[in-house]
């Protein structure tokens, strides 16, 4: 008997098909809408993002971190540093902002490792406080109070402001698209099966040969560098940094777990039905003040209850849908 | 020859209890041992010391010809030591395909395409290409147990460790189970297999150790040692006296 190992769903290769359109109205959004529409797409690119890298993290490699503002904060950081004290253009500092926040992220991995489920938790956010300490004492960078990026170094993305909007717009909608590319293509190879192992069963892994630490170790890893690449691209847009805004757990934690939760934690559509339902909650309760959390904060609860899964895994399991085939589908050939 | 493996007065203690208090072993290459022992005996943790999830406090094991008393569980995995777990641990979000796949890429050190055949075998002797793109949580009792073992296969092991993987199952369930591990054994694997399930156990090896308190009771061919009344009284509860 032969078989044959397919990857491919029906809904992948319609999804192929889906994505032609989307890609053509976000590439061309520039020449038809304004600019205020292209800053929320550019918000909404690096919500995204930040919500695939932590969707890696806790639904996959189960390192349920409250800490990833650590390494946004880094990498803003460590684009002011690269730019005014080091002289580096400003997109080449970009992902040299990601390798900086990967480079820290390798010790801090070998402490936090020691600490399981809560305390894994609150021990990254503890190290995210530590750094937003540390870069406050460090007045060549604006200490408590922060900075503003210097004209010069503004004026190196592009002259003219629409300029540096086309530019950052761009960039935005590059990173999203590379932070999907890149979670479906690691979650496709082997280095997917191990994660996926490791989430369903730790100790069964280890048993087939999964080197568990390793494996957490290298995704961590990826989430900081993807977190400071992001973090230089959202203070490369807002031009200002301090330490508060760097680090808010608020912004660039809470947020991003209200995305993966409500949209499904363990898959890719996940984050992208996330982002689409905050953003269209915070438009719409946008003129409720305090409510808009109030709201949001019933909002989760309510989806975690009645669907942890997500709305996506709703959707998904109702429909048999799957834009993102990780999967292998052994399939058994007709006899010659 | 040296043995596939060797325990040299392995010890390990959870606080004040020993659960395993030198115990010394040893299996040739395609030898089965079955383990016998009552409920508590340190069994189990026998085969954790064995797959490295607990590190013995005193003592040495090898494993062909090779000390892997400090090695990590992947490592020795990858050696050729696969184990079925007692109570059946699926990747549940996976396939019963996939599952295999992990022991086959990471413990058999193949790559996935060179693992694709190895692992559609094992799925066949095992009775589970039907399920092959099933979700592993979806499986039930029997299948699971299954797949406990054709994951541990997947990796190509050179000594197997089976932990009660006939409980709980009916009478033509296990005579089928049998068969697989009778199988396994002729394709030159060896074995070590915990049982309850005592007739199970006896038709597929060839020595028997029982353990009691964390301490080797008895040791040799299977009719002898049932037949030691140290053994019928603290297995089967037999009183020495009315023996």
């Amino acid at each position: 008997m032969t078989y044959r190992i397919e990857r491919a769903t029906r809904a992948s290769r319609i999804g192929l098909w889906l994505l032609l359109p989307i890609l053509g109205a976000l590439l061309s959004l520039p020449y038809w809408t304004g600019s205020a529409d292209m800053r929320l797409v550019v918000e909404m690119a690096y919500f995204l993002a930040l919500a695939q890298m932590w969707n890696l993290l806790a639904g996959y490699a189960g390192l349920v971190s409250v800490g990833q503002q650590a390494y946004i904060g880094l990498g803003g950081y460590a684009l002011f540093a690269l730019t005014i004290l080091a002289g580096v253009p400003p997109l080449a500092a970009l992902p040299l902002a990601g390798l900086a926040a990967a480079l820290i992220a390798l010790p801090t991995a070998f402490v936090v490792f020691r600490l399981r489920g809560a305390y894994f938790a609150i021990g990254t956010w503890v190290v995210a406080e530590v750094f937003r300490l540390v870069l406050a004492q460090v007045t060549a960078l604006g200490g408590g109070t922060g900075m503003s990026l210097p004209i010069g170094i503004v004026r190196a993305v592009a002259e003219s402001r629409d300029g540096r909007e086309l530019v950052i717009y761009y960039t935005g909608i590059a990173i999203a698209i590379g932070a999907v590319a890149l979670v479906f293509l690691l979650l496709r190879s082997r280095h997917g099966l191990a994660l996926t192992a490791i989430r369903d069963a730790e100790g069964a892994a280890e048993s087939l040969g999964v080197d568990n630490f390793r494996t957490k170790l290298w995704v961590y890893l990826v989430a900081a560098f993807g977190g400071g690449m992001i973090g230089a691209l959202i203070f490369l847009q807002k031009i200002r940094i301090s330490p508060d805004a760097a680090f808010s757990v608020g912004d660039w934690t809470a947020n991003v777990i209200f995305i993966v939760v409500i949209g499904g934690i363990g898959r890719i559509e996940g984050p992208i039905v996330g982002t689409l339902v905050f953003f269209a909650l915070r438009s719409l309760l946008a003129d409720f003040g305090a409510w808009y959390m109030i709201i949001l904060g019933a909002v989760a609860v309510v989806v975690m209850l009645k669907a942890p899964q997500g709305l996506w895994g709703l959707v998904a399991e109702r429909f048999d849908l799957d834009f993102f085939p990780v999967r292998r589908r052994v399939r058994r050939l007709p006899e010659a | 020859m040296t043995p596939l493996l060797r325990l040299d007065g392995v010890s390990k203690s959870f606080g004040a209890l020993k659960v395993t208090d030198a115990v010394s072993l040893e299996l040739a290459a395609g030898e089965a041992l079955g383990i016998l022992g009552p409920n508590g005996a340190g069994k189990s943790t026998l085969f954790n010391l064995i797959t490295g999830g607990l590190k013995p406090d005193e003592g040495r094991i090898e494993f062909d010809g090779r000390d892997i008393t400090r090695l990590a569980p992947h490592a020795r995995s990858r050696l050729g030591i696969g184990r079925s777990h007692q109570i059946p641990q699926p990747f549940a979000g996976m396939s019963v395909y996939e599952n295999l796949l992990v022991g086959a890429v990471f413990g058999g050190r193949q790559s996935e395409r060179q693992a694709q055949s190895h692992c559609l075998d094992v799925l066949a002797t095992t009775g589970l290409i039907d399920k092959a793109n099933r979700a592993a949580g979806a499986l039930t009792l029997l299948e699971r147990k299954r797949l406990e073992l054709a994951r541990a296969l997947a990796l190509k092991p050179k000594l197997l460790l089976l932990d009660e993987i006939a409980g709980g199952l009916t009478e033509a369930e296990c005579q089928a189970l049998v068969g697989t591990i009778r199988a396994i054994r002729a394709a030159g694997v060896s074995l070590i297999w915990i049982e309850h399930v005592v007739h199970a156990l006896l038709s597929a090896i060839d020595r028997l150790f029982v353990i009691n308190f964390g301490q080797a009771l008895a040791e040799g061919a299977p009719a002898a040692v049932l037949a030691d009344p140290r053994v019928q009284s603290v297995y089967m509860g037999i009183d020495e006296a009315a023996a």
